[in-house]
């Protein structure tokens, strides 16, 4: 018997109860992490870039977003200039991807994957800067024990969070307006807001960040400063009367106002904004850096530059990069803005015809519509990027060109300022464009209509025309160009196409969200 | 002894005509022996047993009883005459110069009582009130087969055993349909007592080819939740056990052998050199300039005639069973070959009186695998006018139609012959189990155990600077991978007879499970030279690394009480609450229940009646509970992860790298499935017809899903959380039958059919379940799927649009400008888009049958399983994504699917109803003929050949109608093995 208990009594000392507590050891914590300013400094950093990349891995892998499966269309920016330029004049996409072809033709619906993918990757920037805002608050600081001498960086850390957020409520409330207002990170079904909701947040948050963020060129390339704050302020402003019924005009001239004041200047040649060295452009305001080799995706400028080549006669090398993908063009009333499409008068008409044709019978066929190559991996002095997959061009968000012509217009909406400024600014463009001021207008030229094709000419391809043709009541009801609505010829279309559905995901998830009207 | 009685009633009354047949085979006399008559009788009774078989030892030469019981045999002196009967324990009787033997038999307790393993203990059948299904060896299947769990495909109702195709191979096993969506929905795996982790690691196929098949003595499948409650939050998915062999009877040395050989079958359904010539010609002659002159088979070169060898030797004495095993085979996709060297040690002894009995079990699995790269799907694109090799190519002397830098398809047999993709693992898995008898109190026992599972692997890629793709860079990759496991159990039993046939059996224990995982993987890029292929990653100018580690624990405690009232009256119930440090601490510990209630209907008095026919009739109904934990660990844990090097942001001067947070649910828990089971057992007419009946439903519930979230409230778009609902209803079907019995010919049948219906009853957190969620990724465009998971619908449902016929052909679009034409619009709104798509079918067969055959004549046996499912629809993506015209524009000159010339297709359709095929099948899936070579008397000897994938007969169209998850996309090429073997037992 003895023998017996000398096998068992050991066994069931050796089964003690088992601690459940099991800590990680790879990955970390926000609470062993944020503990400097180095680790909001990488934070806020993958905040910037969520506007660009598209997740850990350059250029693809470990995607922040997974509602659809190519991470390639997830990238913010390529998603948002779609949806910019697509359902416009500027720009269709010869590609077959599941839904694509609606934004040509504007019959989305709230299936439509890149109208979701737009959606939700709004709200990924909102959700993390949620999060940097609950991680970075003085509470948790001293929790986590961050000295002292590190806070000053966070809090300017803070504000461009803020900023961002703003920014991408912008967005939501332009594409699609009724938006819940999201500020925290929780399990709870948010409550849909509506378009002055919104509105006030961003007004409300801008103006109290205001103080707070850069002066404007102060900040470290890449990083938003207050006249990157003036830029989203005057562009909502300008926007008031879409958004919430509002003539808020002069105050676009006020933020104009303060741009131009800040000492940016009108970059010298035009396709120096867009090419593989434009960082060292004056003239931009906010860009969205990418580098050919330390910052890789296949969205943002590395989709504009190749996605606008293709066909026999285009050489891929002539754009600095690898290949073609064979994707957008542009419309002949776009082209027919230009009197002369060469280039050779107006530098912005830089389109490629060889082996296009000027109308578009198949939108799938690239040779169909003339090739827009304003985005290049070219350096001013003609050398090829870092890389010739990934792009070194940086994204131009805002840029003075864009200060100038909104202040045209601001002023001849009534928002005040003076009427030879503002002919001033126009010319100053067009004296660029032309290389000289035979291009010049008068004042009397000086008209909504022609700020509305000027801006088409200036800003085209700069993500920017859908909200061009809404404010001047262009883009649905009115306006006709090649395939809107889905007639070769082009047909007009409803009102309700003024923005997106609520994405079908979003329904299914929150029981609190309505969809947008008429879809 | 009622119901025996009876039996040997209802035989004497009932076999006339059967112990006619008998007789008439019985003994052919030889001249020059003696004839020896006698009696068989039942040793209760006195009785005679008519058809009981009487065979001379050592031979196949023998005849059966008559109606009374008598016999008559010519034998020589040294002759042994063998008596058997079913249910009766056989004997043996020297002749020596006896002319008269008569013999009793006595009721073989053991086998009428056969003991089936539940888990922590062993019933005898009889008591068995959960669905247990157990196969013994002699019922496997045969052929080349690599996984354990391939032995049981088609041999039990509710068990889908769908084959991976590629040799060594995880086959996808499904018990009553598919349990869980994102966590995983394979069954829990548990041997020779120890639970372990089946989750596989870089460099192996499946992580239980540690396992030689040859060891295995049954496989048991607990299907139920009250069967399978004692693994409580493990069990949910069902768990099959697995009991390798003891070394219980007399000393034995045996060595089994086979070599096989395997040949692609099936036709690709592409052009013939000269029809993709001519159409280029036609209808291309931009392309023409990219004709060669060659005339190659792409498919042909890529796969070759593949040989497989095993060797397996085993030894059995005195409690220690010892079995080594080298087994090689090549899949029919050119350089795929799996080694495995296997070593097995199990010992069984009992010390001290009887008083400790000590198990100890160590198995151990060194695995090579070669991995060929299966460029079948890319050699159905191939230009097949050009060559495969070409002497002025710089990419290895391999023909390559694009330059360096260009975009395109890549030669095939080059990425085969040019690559190399190496895995080599070691899984190890051993078990000190003590079992103390308790002196002094009759039926309590207390058993101990201590194991451990421990594998490490390793995979390594290497391609080559000279590869087309990664010309000039070439790359390398190397993955490795360290789990382990600890398990520490202890348990007591206690069996105690409460007489009046009332008896109580009691199981109580505690268990703890820790799991370690550690990886590490480099990604070796752009190598400045690439002499020492995978050896030398300092040759890279980049390398990317990575490392995982993670840990869980576990901890149960756990229990079950067995009660048996007059033997008719069953009842069991079974609990386990189990902790896990997978989850947030509010939600680590739950409570697994069970109970089951058996009622032996036959021995009510009233139930004589049933008498007539039945020999055993059981009814049971069970309900249980169980949980579903297979997922990843730290689940309930925001990280902050940095990015890799190339995904910094500019800042300034600095690439600053992004710390990026996981969105997680910090409630996240088990998945809850409640069962409900009513079956019924029988037996009929003397135990020839025996097999069981079960209707069931399962009802999953906290469904594990990586669900999209309102857009916002988390760090991501989805986050893994418990929304889901689904239900699995079905009904099951076995029937085996002795059809004949005789000394000389034996046959045995056994049929099983089941059908399960899934739906899915909730998939997101809000009120509304319109929705859908996307799911079955298909190739031939970026980001498509091709089926959706729906509340009302099944699993696996498709959705497309609904294609138009004419004169049954789809419409095709030559010509047309409007999708209209082509497509149903169902909302009406004059445009052909995704609102358009509607649910359509399902992958998830109506029925499945498995149906197996074994007969012995004389020294021959012929065994066979024919399997089928029935309803079950494939997308078939091959033809989708290749049988369009366009094609050969989008991609240069690339070959087609022949059904393009079917639909006349311009452009792909990849969402229409008519690539939804009905692929039901039925197939011969193996079938071996096998001979006992009687003239070698020192040693038993028999030979076999054996034919694998012999035969299917189905309607779709692809390959292979059998494409777990219903999308046919690239499969492994299929085979037809043929196996020649023998095993010798000494």
């Amino acid at each position: 018997m003895k023998r017996i208990f000398i096998v068992i009594v050991p066994l069931f000392v050796a089964f003690s109860c088992a601690d459940l507590d099991v800590a990680p050891k790879t990955g970390t914590t926000a609470n062993n992490i944020f503990k400097n300013a180095e680790a909001y400094r990488q934070y806020i950093a993958k905040i910037y870039a969520s506007l660009s990349l598209t997740g850990q891995d350059g250029p693809a892998g470990q995607g922040d977003l997974t509602i659809i499966n190519d991470e390639g269309f997830t990238s913010y920016i390529r998603a948002y200039w779609k949806a910019q330029e697509l359902p416009t004049d500027e720009a269709v996409i010869a590609w077959n991807d599941a839904g694509i072809q609606d934004l040509n033709t504007q019959t989305w619906s709230s299936d439509n994957q890149f109208v979701r993918v737009l959606y939700y990757r709004i709200f990924y920037l909102i959700s993390l800067t949620n999060d940097f805002m609950r991680q970075s608050t003085e509470d948790v600081m001293d929790a986590n024990g961050v000295p002292i001498e590190d806070r000053k960086e966070i809090l300017q850390y803070r504000a461009e969070a803020r900023y961002l957020r703003a920014l991408g409520y912008w967005h939501a409330l332009d594409f699609f307006r009724n938006v819940p207002l999201i500020t925290t990170i929780s399990g709870d079904f948010p409550e849909q807001s509506d378009a002055a909701g919104i509105f006030s947040f961003i007004a409300s948050e801008l103006n109290e960040i205001e103080p707070l963020m850069a002066d404007a060129r102060s900040n470290e390339y890449g990083r938003a400063d207050r006249a990157a704050l003036w830029m989203l302020r005057a562009k909502l402003n300008l926007n008031a009367e879409v958004y919430i019924g509002e003539d808020r005009y002069s105050e676009v001239i006020a933020d104009c106002n303060n741009i131009i004041a800040a000492g940016y200047t009108i970059e010298p040649e035009y396709k120096d904004l867009f090419n593989a060295d434009n960082h060292n452009s004056d003239e931009l305001i906010f860009t969205l850096p990418a580098d050919g080799v330390n910052s890789q995706s296949w969205g943002s400028t590395t989709f504009l530059v190749h996605g606008a080549v293709g066909g026999e006669l285009m050489d891929p090398a002539e754009y600095g990069i690898d290949g073609g993908w064979e994707g957008i063009r542009t419309t002949n009333v776009f082209v027919n803005k230009f009197a002369d499409i060469t280039g050779g008068t107006d530098v912005r008409a830089n389109f490629f015809t060889d082996g296009q044709t000027l109308e578009i019978e198949d939108l799938r066929t690239f040779t169909n519509g003339y090739a827009v190559p304003k985005y290049t991996n070219l350096t001013a002095s003609g050398n090829v990027g870092s890389n010739t997959t990934h792009v070194d061009t940086d994204y131009p968000m805002f840029r003075l060109g864009d200060a100038y012509l909104m202040y045209a217009e601001a002023h001849l909406r009534g928002g005040g300022g003076d009427a030879a400024t503002a002919l001033g600014y126009v010319n100053e463009l067009r004296a660029r464009a032309y290389g000289d001021a035979t291009g010049n207008i008068t004042a009397g030229q000086l008209t909504l209509d022609f700020i509305l094709d000027e801006r088409s000419r200036e800003l085209h391809w700069e993500a920017t025309r859908r909200v061009d043709l809404i404010r001047f009541g262009q883009f649905s009801e009115n306006g006709i160009w090649p395939w809107k609505g889905g007639e070769m010829d082009g047909a007009t279309t409803g009102n309700h196409l003024n923005i997106f559905p609520i994405p079908a995901f979003e329904l299914n998830a929150n029981p609190n969200m309505e969809q947008n009207p008429e879809y | 002894m009622k119901k025996i009685n009876w039996r040997i009633n209802l035989i004497q009354s009932g076999k006339l005509l059967l112990v006619a047949g008998m007789m008439i085979i019985s003994a052919t006399l030889s001249a020059q022996e003696r004839v020896i008559t006698g009696k068989v009788t039942d040793a209760e009774d006195g009785s005679g047993i008519p058809g009981a078989n009487v065979l001379i030892k050592g031979t196949s030469t023998g005849t059966t009883t008559d109606f009374d019981g008598n016999y008559r045999l010519a034998v020589s002196d040294e002759a042994v005459l063998m008596f058997s009967f079913i249910g009766y324990k056989s004997i043996e009787e020297a002749v020596g110069s006896r002319s008269v033997i008569n013999v009793d038999l006595t009721l073989d307790i053991e086998e009428l009582q056969e003991v089936v393993v539940v888990g922590y203990g062993a019933v005898q059948k009889k008591d068995v009130t959960g669905v247990v299904a157990k196969v013994d060896k002699e019922n496997f299947n045969n052929g080349a087969i690599t996984s354990p769990t391939e032995l049981l495909a088609g041999k039990v109702a509710g068990v889908s055993i769908t084959s991976s195709g590629g040799i060594g191979g995880s086959p996808q096993v499904r018990i009553r349909g598919t349990s869980s969506i994102n966590a995983s929905s394979d069954p829990l795996y548990v041997i020779d007592g120890v639970i372990i982790d089946n989750g596989g690691t870089a460099g192996q196929r499946n992580p239980l080819n540690f396992i030689n098949t040859e060891d295995i003595e049954s496989i048991t499948v607990l299907k139920d939740a009250s069967a399978a409650a004692i693994y409580g939050s493990r069990g949910a998915k069902g768990v099959i056990i697995i009991n390798t062999k003891q070394a219980t009877g007399e000393p034995s040395i045996s060595y089994d052998g086979y070599y096989s050989v395997s040949n692609f079958i099936g036709e690709p359904q592409i052009m013939s050199t000269n029809q993709f010539r001519s159409l280029i010609n036609a209808q291309y002659p931009q392309f023409a300039e990219d004709l060669g002159d060659a005339n190659t088979d792409w498919v042909d070169a890529v796969t070759q005639t593949a040989t497989g060898m095993k060797h397996a030797v085993s030894l059995a004495n005195n409690g220690l069973y010892i079995s080594l095993m080298h087994h090689t085979l090549n899949g029919v996709v050119r350089k795929d070959k799996i080694e495995r060297n296997i070593f097995n040690l199990n010992y069984n002894n009992k010390f001290f009186d009887d008083v400790v009995k000590l198990n100890i079990s160590l198995k151990n699995g060194f695995t090579k695998n070669n991995f060929g790269s299966n460029q079948v799907g890319a050699a159905y694109d191939f230009n097949p006018t050009i060559p495969v090799r070409s002497d002025s190519s710089i990419f290895g002397g391999y023909y390559e139609p694009r330059g360096v830098g260009e975009l395109g398809v890549q030669n095939p047999v080059a990425q085969q012959d040019l690559s190399t993709n190496i895995g080599r693992s070691y899984r190890g898995l051993g078990k000190v189990e003590v079992v103390v008898n308790i002196p002094g109190v009759d039926g309590l026992s207390v058993t101990n155990n201590i194991s451990y599972d421990v594998t490490t692997s390793k995979n390594r890629f290497f391609q080559p600077l000279d590869l087309f793709g990664v010309y000039g860079r070439g790359s390398l990759t190397y993955d490795e991978a360290l789990k382990t496991s600890l398990l520490l159990e202890t348990f007591t039993n206690y069996k105690a007879n409460l007489g009046d046939n009332n008896s109580l059996d009691i199981t109580a224990g505690y268990s703890t499970q820790t799991f370690n995982f550690e990886s590490t993987a480099f990604f070796a890029d752009s190598l400045k030279n690439d002499l020492y292929t995978y050896y030398d990653m300092s040759q890279a100018k980049e390398i990317k690394s990575s490392q995982g580690y993670s840990e869980t624990k576990q901890e149960s405690i756990f229990g079950r009480v067995n009660y048996s009232f007059q033997n008719k009256y069953l009842v069991t119930a079974n609990f386990r609450v189990d902790g896990s440090s997978q989850f947030g601490s509010d939600n680590r510990y739950a409570l697994f229940p069970s109970l089951a209630l058996g009622w032996r209907v036959i021995d009510e008095s009233f139930g004589a009646f049933l008498e007539g026919p039945f020999d055993d009739f059981k009814l049971r109904a069970g309900y249980g509970k169980l949980g579903n934990q297979e997922f990843g660990s730290y689940l309930y844990e925001t990280f902050y992860y940095p990015g890799t090097n190339d995904a910094r942001y500019q800042f300034g001067n600095q690439y600053v790298t992004t710390l990026r947070p996981t969105a997680v649910d910090p409630g996240i828990k088990w998945e809850l499935t409640e069962t409900l089971n009513i079956g019924l057992d029988y037996t009929i007419t003397g135990g020839r017809f025996y097999g069981s009946l079960e209707f069931y439903q399962r009802n999953t519930d906290d469904l594990l899903f990586r669900t999209v979230i309102p857009a916002g409230i988390n760090v991501g778009d989805r986050v893994l959380t418990n929304v889901g609902s689904m239900v699995n209803k079905g009904v099951e079907f076995e029937l085996s039958a002795v059809a004949v019995d005789k000394a000389n010919f034996k046959w045995n049948l056994s049929f099983n059919a089941s059908h399960n219906q899934n739906e899915v009853t909730k998939i997101t957190g809000g009120s509304d379940q319109s929705g859908f969620i996307q799911d079955g990724g298909i190739s031939g465009d970026v980001g498509q799927t091709i089926q959706i998971i729906a509340v009302g619908q099944p699993l696996r449902t498709f959705h497309v649009l609904e294609h138009k016929y004419e004169n049954g052909q789809p419409i095709n679009d030559q010509g047309l400008n409007s999708r209209l034409d082509m497509y149903v619009d169902q909302n009406e709104d004059g445009i052909i888009n995704e609102n358009d798509l509607v649910p359509y079918k399902n992958a998830n067969p109506d029925f499945e049958f498995g149906f197996t055959s074994n007969a012995t004549l004389g020294d021959f046996n012929l065994s066979f399983t024919v399997r089928s499912k029935v309803g079950n629809y494939v997308y078939n993506n091959v033809a989708s994504s290749k049988g369009y015209f366009n094609r050969i524009k989008e991609f240069g000159p690339n070959n087609l699917h022949t059904s393009a010339f079917s639909t006349r297709f311009e452009d792909k359709q990849l969402q229409s109803s008519y690539y939804v095929e009905d692929a039901s099948f039925v197939k011969l899936d193996n079938i071996t003929l096998s001979y006992n070579l009687e003239a070698i008397k020192f040693a038993k000897i028999r030979v076999y050949g054996t034919a694998q994938n012999v035969l299917t007969l189905t309607g779709y169209s692809g390959l292979d109608p059998e494409v777990a998850g219903g999308i046919d996309n690239g499969l492994y090429p299929r085979s037809l093995n043929l196996i020649g073997g023998i095993n010798i037992t000494f």
